[in-house]
């Protein structure tokens, strides 16, 4: 594989992290401007420790997703009575309140005469830790997609299980599911903590990857994006923001003899399939048709 | 004598921000009043509206850089390129979806965001172009207090615009009609009323207030970007949720007050809060208020609130 | 059973009740009747903690259950239907009814993620004998959505009988239905739904609360006005003049 290709293809697999967490949201019936925030705070996070304090890679991470695991738990705790355009507003607002704030975090170490750390907008450069320990795009790359399919797979398993379906009766009618018995805010909760935990793996696999960070790469637009992958793709299975991504990225990518008029045939053809595809290619209905088929065969 | 003087000096400060405040602010007013009227009326959120009043702007700016179009032509331009850029929108992303596919609606806004984005950079590439100024400039001064004559000009059509909306919401059968489809939708076919032509028309509408509202911003600020768009929409969108939604008054005073933090803001803490504190202050308006300074009746909030965008 | 004590509610400057009292006795079966924004709906809702009360107690099985949480009430055993219908519409028959478990103290998080099959196998055989009951075997796997009315109003039935809740509330479960319909309906419910819990019945279908009810209350602008059997309720005065001269089906 050609570096470029391994870049695209590491790239995909770091954005689908941010678009199942996008989902994740979308199938609790909220919708979340703010998933970039905790992409970010994972990536600014697991950077600092490798970088500044010479932590290792997995141990970074882990302390990544946790804290933005937790700024998940006090958002989604803050935000429980809010809902539709007003919960979306608040999660974009908290979210530019982050990235505003790292825009004036300077904190820098001096490392092998080197000053290294958040520098504000000039960003955050030398994550070396790839280099330091002779990981190649390619290794690096493997690593992101192990991650993914992991968290994949907890997905599927989530999903099958009853708790899958508890989630989706929260997402469908919170009223309804409540006088069933759910605690719909301890699921809701648990939904947004998932969410923001996955959103800081992709974070902090980014920062890595990338070996700079600059805190407008976590602007409005990325959240966006993933909002966007999740729901082409389809609400019906968390392949469904899998295929949003590739068809975003892969597709633009690989039709580069467009070049100039991309935005305008793929902005074109996402709006055509959302006319006929309201809940995304793999809906609710077309994984149950699905399912019905492989049974019967 | 010298503390009295200080003194002065600092309250002379703090009410020339809140002067400038309110004129950024009334501006901000008017881009809110566009959100919450396409709120109202369809219960689906158009992230397109501000990309659509960039690319009018820049079919503005395109007329004036090589057609050397006077400032009114300028004017004329963009409006009418707002129009059309948002029935374009109205058509594919809310027409054509169905009523009750909300989040549907609000993506593909956000798709055809990225088409308005290459259309104006194919047309002028590059990233900054300037804006031809306004028929007037200079300012006047009154006492210490100084106000540009772009802000001042802002201010008046806001006024004017504000009042003919009124008129227009409670005086015309459109307005009634406008009204009945945002209390309720399927009442107000009952009573004979097309909802989707309501849209339409509502989406023409918005679109002219968003038109005018570009030029001012623009004419004022003397450049436009591709990320114009962005930063309308966001602007708007805070300025309508500080004020409360579905209400015309909350959403001027929405924009009033965003314009003052961010001004008071700037001069106080510097640049780098100036967004940050707008950004705060909606975030705690919403954990703590969530029907907005001017919100609706509880009732009606509640209903709002619950429903899925 | 269940005993409302002077139970308030105001929505903004409307009374909607206005300090309600009824007892309840075990495996009874009570209809709930009135005019149109009686009143019926706000009392089932604040039973089942949908609203908390402004004023009054909530007592079941001699706890007081006031200002818990629906979920909570829900698990002590209450169940109820709605009047404009709650489904998850993009699930289908057998999930929907599979779902009303889900909710049941029995679970905790670890069997919701891992499975229990001893319980999962249980359930799910009471769901299937649920949807059986009401006559929607044949439909267990098509999505709930694309089901006619009257069937849906039998699958909400059917999420009740699957959870076997020891209290349930009715909200107009002929609402919409014709003649015929009504009938089945008032069929299931006494032969599947009465027998062995207490039910409360809200409908304005008199046919439907003369065949299932032994007792009736009846509400008028938030206020009880009558409590009787259902041959003498009807003929009270004050039940007349509430009903304002509508001419009253008397089965």
């Amino acid at each position: 594989m050609s570096d470029y290709v391994v870049s695209v293809v590491s790239n995909m697999g770091m954005i689908a992290f941010i678009a199942l967490s996008a989902y994740i949201l979308l199938v609790i019936g909220e919708i979340s401007f703010g998933q970039q925030a905790y992409f970010g705070i994972g990536a600014y996070i697991s950077g600092v420790l490798t970088a500044m304090w010479g932590w290792p890679l997995w141990l970074a991470m882990v302390l990544g997703c946790a804290v933005a695991g937790s700024a998940a738990l006090i958002i989604g705790s803050l935000t429980l009575r809010l809902s539709g355009i007003y919960f979306a507003i608040a999660t974009l607002s908290f979210a530019e309140m982050i990235r505003l704030g790292l825009l004036s975090v300077h904190v820098q170490v001096e490392i092998d005469g080197e000053l290294v750390g958040p520098e504000g907008a000039e960003g955050f450069g030398d994550i070396r830790w790839i280099f330091e320990n002779d990981v190649t795009p390619f290794e690096f790359m493997t690593v992101i997609y192990v991650l993914l399919v992991g968290v994949l797979t907890i997905l599927f398993w989530v999903e099958r299980s009853r708790l899958g379906t508890v989630i989706r009766m929260v997402g469908s009618d919170p009223l309804l599911a409540q006088a069933q018995g759910i605690d719909v805010v301890f699921y809701r909760l648990l939904a947004t903590v998932f969410a923001g935990i996955i959103a800081g793996l992709g974070g902090s696999l980014y920062a890595h990857f990338a070996t700079y960070i600059e805190p407008n790469v976590f602007n409005v637009m990325l959240g966006v994006h993933s909002l966007a992958y999740g729901l082409i793709g389809g609400l019906g299975t968390a392949v469904g923001p899998l295929i949003g991504v590739g068809l975003d990225i892969g597709f633009l990518e690989g039709v580069r003899v467009f070049q100039g008029y991309r935005m305008i045939a793929f902005g074109g053809l996402v709006a055509v399939l959302l006319i006929f595809m309201p809940r995304g290619i793999l809906d609710e209905e077309r994984v149950h048709r699905i399912k019905r088929w492989l049974e019967r065969s | 004598m010298a503390i009295e003087r200080e003194l002065f000096a600092k309250m002379v400060d703090f009410v020339q921000n809140c002067i400038d405040g309110i004129m950024i602010g009334a501006a901000y007013g008017l881009l809110a009043i566009g959100f919450t009227i396409i709120f109202g009326v369809m219960r689906r959120l158009n992230l397109s509206f501000g990309p659509s009043i960039m690319l009018g702007a820049f079919f503005g700016t395109w007329a004036f850089l090589t057609l050397n179009a006077a400032p009114w032509m300028v004017l004329a331009i963009t409006i009418a390129g707002t129009v059309i850029t948002g029935i374009y929108v109205e058509r594919l992303c809310f027409w054509a979806i169905r009523r009750d596919a909300t989040i549907a609606s609000m993506v593909s806004s956000f798709a055809i965001w990225m088409q308005l984005d290459e259309v104006a950079i194919l047309m002028l590439p590059g990233r900054t172009y300037p804006f031809p100024e306004m028929f007037v400039s200079g300012g006047l001064n009154f006492g210490p207090f100084f106000v540009r004559a772009e802000h001042l000009v802002t201010l008046l059509v806001t006024i004017l615009m504000v009042v003919g909306i009124r008129l227009l919401l409670y005086r015309t059968t459109f307005g009634l009609a406008l009204r009945a489809v945002s209390e309720s939708s399927d009442a107000a076919k009952y009573m004979g009323i097309n909802p989707s032509r309501i849209t339409f028309l509502a989406f023409i509408l918005v679109s002219l207030i968003g038109g005018v509202a570009g030029y001012l911003l623009l004419a004022t600020d003397q450049q436009v970007t591709p990320y114009f768009g962005l930063w309308v929409t966001f602007k708007g969108l805070i300025a309508m949720m500080l004020g409360g939604m579905g209400s015309i008054p909350g959403a001027i005073i929405g924009g009033l007050v965003l314009g003052i933090i961010e001004t008071q803001t700037q001069w106080y803490l510097g640049n780098a809060f100036k967004d940050m504190s707008a950004y705060v202050v909606l975030f705690l308006a919403l954990v703590l208020r969530p029907g907005g300074l001017l919100g609706q009746g509880i009732a009606e909030r509640q209903d709002l609130a619950f429903r899925r965008v | 059973m269940l005993s409302l004590e002077a139970i308030c509610k105001r929505f903004g400057d409307v009374e909607v009740l206005s300090g309600i009292s009824i007892e309840i006795e075990k495996g009874d079966t009570v209809g709930l009747v009135g005019p149109n924004g009686s009143g019926k709906t706000a009392l089932i809702n604040v039973v089942t903690g949908m609203h908390g009360a402004d004023a009054g107690r909530v007592v079941y099985g001699g706890r007081d259950i006031t200002g818990l949480g629906s979920h909570q009430i829900s698990r002590s055993g209450i169940a109820r239907t709605f009047q404009n219908l709650r489904l998850f519409p993009r699930m289908t028959v057998l999930e929907n009814v599979d779902a009303a478990h889900n909710g049941l103290p029995g679970y905790n998080l670890y069997q919701l993620i891992f499975g229990d099959r001893e319980v999962d196998k249980n359930h799910r055989q009471k769901s299937e004998w649920a949807l059986e009951q009401v006559g929607l075997a044949n439909e267990r796997d098509r999505l709930a959505k694309t089901l006619p009315l009257p069937q849906l109003r039998r699958l909400e039935i059917a999420r009740i009988l699957a959870r076997d809740p020891k209290l349930v509330f009715l909200d107009e479960p002929a609402g919409g239905m014709t003649q015929a319909e009504t009938e089945a309906m008032a069929m299931l419910i006494a032969d599947r739904v009465t027998p062995g819990r207490t039910s409360i019945v809200v409908e304005h279908k008199m046919s439907l609360i003369a065949r299932v009810c032994r007792r009736v209350c009846v509400l008028n602008a938030g206020i009880l006005i009558a409590d009787e059997k259902p041959d003498v309720v009807f003929n009270l005065p004050q039940v007349i003049e509430a009903y304002l001269g509508r001419r009253i089906v008397n089965a």
